[in-house]
């Protein structure tokens, strides 16, 4: 009748329920105030009973759902679904898109420090995981042939994904490189933009005369880069703002000395 | 479009999954919900012991935060209205009853942005206005979860994958429904009606 | 919308297992639960190598008050005694165990991999960002507050590790919900609750408790984090204070620190029938006794920071600390009663097994966690008055490293399924021996000087023997004690870089394995070894007992 997962989480449940009002009682509750949270007493040490009574009622609240559906044993789980055996858990198909969703999770965190702009990103890199996702997970229960179903993905999302890529990378690599430049000197900045252009045209070189890139060098430079972006920003956090900026707020002339020089 | 008339119909998935581990990360939340109202009631009772005011007399307002109470309310008709038309197979039915849901999650976050507002608080102000945000705004979040979870069931609801014992995702969804309405139910008591 | 015919049986799914995975994009993109396994494992191990090395230095610190400031102050020495506590729980116990569940659980109960692969997967790859994040903001001068004054980098850092530390708990909850959702929701035919094999079933509780549990701590950390960025500065206060790290401090503490040992008796039920050559004697009542250690190990209602300096003084925190012992002995004296009972068929394959690795280890932990919660009786005895004390440390570390030799006797007794290669006796024997001996003397040494009255925080100012904290009542058999504890650190160390280099012989190793090379009587040793991408040629058998293996025999008349 009670399965055993019910019964594991309804005892703990009525255990902590119960060691809530215990507690109440044995550090300064009174009257009916810890069997009644409060209505009619007091409940003594605030805290420790909102938690133990909170975790009874979740404890107790799982041990219901368990109950329900009988701890999703198979035989339960098989006569829900009307068959006589209940399938095996169907092999879920390869995506890049937990370690992407995990880097922008990771970025929220420490935009949360750093900037608003790099928590931004890490909102949109989630915004966009969730969206892949979802359509993998789509994809994978549209037909019984794996073949098909990533054709199927490919078709629907492919034309809403390259140009997105292809925006966010030149977006991305227009705005690292004027960052650049206008963080180094003149001279330097000659030779940045000699060094980009000419990377640019390696890289396009590089794609036109080997058509298949390998896969596995593919994904290192991306993990190397997104590695380096969160490396960055923790060392950024801690180093705290560059010397100038402080420079500039503290001496109002020589930061317009700075500006006229240039 | 891919010709998919024809090619194996896709494997018939184990149930209850999605349901067990929305089932869990409910309880997270909840535990989540209680760590920071547990904290919430400790400073509320110590500042009342030492005889000192919580909230300004009259700042914290009934009204607006019961319309937030009476909208979820209404809003668990509606999410297991969509579990229910689900179950049915009556597809129009569920999409009609997932929209209001996120209609109705959305009005809420609208409500309760004009409350916080409204307040005039500021959270390095003192404790209280502190952990008025800080209550507040975990409810907030987990109402953006609530919706975002109801709004891809929407759009897998459209893709047309469920249906009479495939309703696994609209049920985990109005689990992870419900337990933001009752997260409501104790932030509504705490914050607004015993204040 | 797809037009589809009627669905295929449900063998198809193991025939369409996808290849093996090789390279650092299938790395990146798997979704095998015994890749990911691994990653986690692998994490586990790095952090483990580098908390005891931490624990060797502070306890060197200790023992060594009227030389030199290894530390070069206070603060610092604050920062990796906080780190070393912390990392042990979250960065380390934690993760082992969540590695070895992710590779063996979904195999026990019969699943061709584990629920939600990619969420486990996406987990471990946050806890790896969140425990870089954390490492890197505490060398950086972060931690979980500061006993001097800060600069806003340091600020920064604080609020930086404080992010960190959400993030890696925010992975293992994640984790949880994937390893609890599959033993709750994918056992195969037959297999109810009860039958599940007794490793699986402790992470279900423990996993269970986690999930109640952890999110309380994620609750301090988010109140804390945003005191500090804009509040009015009553949680989140990072200089001149240890207020953040005691907000958290219960983690590391009675009961709580329990809860990320509850595996250990999972361990040990699941090894001492193997070793026995039978089932387990107490099959019931070992479920049971996981199931109220589980209970006793709830924490999280009791937080020093909040309920002031007499919160250990509180009846249920008294009852929670002496009851503890109970499951724990109960469970090691039914394992005791499996082996007793031990089938030794003439050729002496019963007793080798008993001096196994994984059994001595399997044992060792066992009794490193009874000394730990011994230990934590010994503390809730009021009139004794050891709370603050290096008592709270004994049982931390007699805890949490029964843990890691449960962690590392698994690992060894797993390896066929983990690595496709079995990993070297001889070293095995002695990493755990060693293991198990540093932990006791760094338990015991910390469990004796807590009498003397040694404070939990041991920090002395160079060249004065005056402590920060408290006055011992004998400072010469505490600075005994303290070298006792520096030298079971030290065998700690040795025993990790043990582990290490055991491990990283084994990976030369292109012995072949046998599928079952043990006896083992649980379904993951009807895979082949390594196992193949869906687990298993083909679906389990119905089950009808716990040791399923056993059954099949009994069945082929093969078993006395």
């Amino acid at each position: 009748m009670f399965t055993t997962g019910f019964k594991f989480f309804f005892g703990l449940g009525m255990a902590l329920a119960g060691a809530a009002v215990f507690y109440g009682y044995t550090t300064g509750g009174n009257h009916m105030g810890p069997l009644s949270m409060g209505w009619k007493g007091g409940i003594g040490e605030h805290l420790g009973y909102s938690l133990l009574l909170g975790l009874g009622v979740t404890a107790i609240t799982v041990a219901l759902f368990l109950v329900f559906f009988r701890d999703a044993d198979p035989a339960a789980q098989a006569h829900y679904m009307g068959v006589e055996e209940i399938p095996t858990n169907s092999l879920v198909t390869a995506s890049f898109w937990p370690v992407v969703g995990a880097f922008g999770v990771g970025a929220m965190a420490i935009g949360l420090v750093l900037h608003t702009a790099v928590f931004v990103t890490g909102l949109v890199v989630c915004g966009v995981v969730a969206i892949e996702w979802l359509m993998d997970s789509w994809a994978d229960r549209a037909t019984g042939d794996p073949e098909a179903n990533r054709v199927l993905r490919n078709r629907v999302m492919a034309p809403i994904e390259i140009p997105a890529l292809g925006a966010a990378m030149v977006a991305l690599g227009v705005l690292a490189t004027s960052r650049i430049l206008l963080a180094t000197s003149k001279l330097g900045s000659v030779v940045v933009a000699g060094v980009v252009s000419v990377l640019i045209l390696c890289i396009a070189v590089l794609f036109v005369s080997k058509r298949r890139i390998n896969r596995n060098i593919l994904a290192g430079l991306v993990l190397v880069t997104a590695v380096a972006v969160l490396a960055g920003g923790v060392v950024a956090t801690v180093t705290g703002e560059r010397d100038f900026h402080h420079h500039e707020v503290d001496d109002e002339h020589d930061g317009a000395d700075s500006v006229e020089g240039h | 479009m891919v010709a998919t008339t024809g090619l194996p119909a896709p494997e018939v998935t184990r149930p209850r999954s999605l349901l067990v581990g929305t089932m869990f990360a409910c309880a997270a939340a909840l535990m989540f919900f209680f760590a920071v109202t547990g904290i919430y009631i400790l400073e509320r009772a110590a500042a009342r012991d030492a005889g000192s005011e919580w909230f300004p007399e009259g700042v914290i307002e009934l009204g607006p935060s019961g319309f937030i109470f009476w909208t979820l309310i209404l809003s668990i008709f509606t999410i297991q209205w969509a579990v229910q038309a689900i179950n049915a197979d009556d597809r129009v039915n569920a999409y009609v009853a997932l929209l209001l849901t996120g209609l109705f999650g959305a009005a809420i976050f609208n409500q309760l942005w004009f409350i916080i507002n409204d307040t005039g608080f500021a959270m390095a102000a003192d404790n209280a206005q502190f952990l008025f945000f800080f209550v507040n705004g975990t409810f907030i979040v987990f109402l953006i979860a609530a919706v975002v979870f109801v709004a891809f069931t929407f759009i897998r609801a459209m893709a047309g994958q469920f249906g009479p014992r495939r309703a696994e995702a609209v049920s985990s969804a109005a689990l992870f429904w419900n337990t933001v309405v009752f997260m409501w139910s104790i932030v509504y008591y705490l914050i607004y009606i015993t204040k | 919308m797809t037009m589809t015919d009627s669905p295929p049986v449900a063998e198809t799914a193991l025939a369409a297992a996808s290849p093996r995975v090789v390279g650092l994009f299938d790395a990146l993109t798997t979704t095998d639960h015994k890749r990911i396994g691994r990653l986690w494992l692998r994490s586990g191990v790095l952090a483990l190598l580098a908390a005891t090395i931490v624990g060797v230095v502070l306890t060197v610190e200790n023992s060594n008050s009227s030389a030199d400031d290894l530390f070069g102050g206070v603060n610092n020495y604050f920062q990796y005694f906080s780190a070393y506590r912390f990392g042990l729980v979250l960065l380390v116990v934690a993760p082992l165990f969540v590695g070895l569940a992710t590779v063996v659980v979904p195999m026990q109960v019969g699943a061709t991999n584990i629920a939600f692969p990619r969420a486990a997967h996406g987990a471990v790859w946050l806890f790896m960002i969140g425990a870089g994040i954390t490492v890197v903001s505490v060398v950086a001068g972060g931690g979980w507050g500061a006993l001097d004054g800060v600069s806003s980098g340091e600020r920064d850092a604080i609020a930086l590790t404080l992010v960190g530390t959400a993030l890696v708990i925010v992975s293992l909850l994640a984790a949880s919900i994937c390893i609890a959702t599959t033993v709750v929701s994918l056992r195969t035919a037959g297999m109810n609750l009860l039958r599940v094999p007794l490793f699986a079933w402790s992470m279900l509780v423990a996993t269970s408790v986690w999930l109640l549990t952890l999110p309380i701590a994620l609750g301090n950390l988010a109140l804390i984090y945003f005191d500090l960025r804009g509040g009015p500065g009553e949680y989140g206060v990072a200089e001149g204070s240890s207020d953040i790290y005691t907000q958290l401090g219960w983690l590391v503490e009675q009961p709580q620190v329990y809860a990320f040992a509850i595996p250990v008796l999972g361990v040990l039920g699941q090894i001492a029938p193997v070793v026995a050559r039978r089932r387990h004697a107490q099959h019931t009542a070992a479920v049971i006794l996981i199931g109220l250690f589980g209970l006793l190990s709830v924490g999280g209602w009791s937080q020093p920071a909040f309920q002031g300096a007499n919160y250990d003084e509180k009846f249920i925190f008294i009852v929670f600390g002496l009851f503890a012992v109970l499951p724990v002995l109960g469970s090691i004296g039914a394992a005791t009663d499996t082996i007793a009972k031990r089938s030794d068929d003439g050729d002496g394959a019963g007793i080798s097994g008993l001096l196994s690795v994984y059994s001595l280890g399997a044992i060792g932990a066992g009794l490193l966690l009874l000394a730990g919660t011994v230990a934590g009786l010994a503390r809730v005895i009021q009139p004794w008055d050891l709370g603050g004390r290096t008592t709270t440390t004994a049982v931390m570390n007699l805890v949490l490293y029964g843990a890691v030799v449960a962690a590392i006797a698994g690992i060894w007794f797993w390896a066929p399924k983990i690595s496709g290669r079995h990993l070297p006796v001889m070293m095995g024997r002695l990493v755990l021996f060693d293991l198990v001996a540093g932990a006791v003397l760094l338990g015991a040494a910390d469990f004796v000087s807590g009498f003397l009255e040694a404070p939990a925080f041991g920090y002395q100012v160079a060249g004065s023997t005056a402590p920060l904290m408290a006055v011992p009542s004998d400072q010469n058999l505490i600075e005994v004690m303290n070298v006792v504890a520096a030298v079971g650190a030290v065998l700690i160390v040795l025993g990790v870089l043990g582990v290490v280099a055991a491990l990283a012989k084994a990976a030369r190793s292109d012995e072949s394995v046998e599928d079952n090379p043990y006896g083992g009587q649980t379904l993951e040793w009807t895979t082949s070894s390594p196992p193949s991408s869906g687990n298993f040629s083909e679906p389990p058998e119905r089950v009808v007992s716990e040791a399923p293996l056993l059954d099949t025999v009994s069945e082929n008349g093969e078993e006395a």
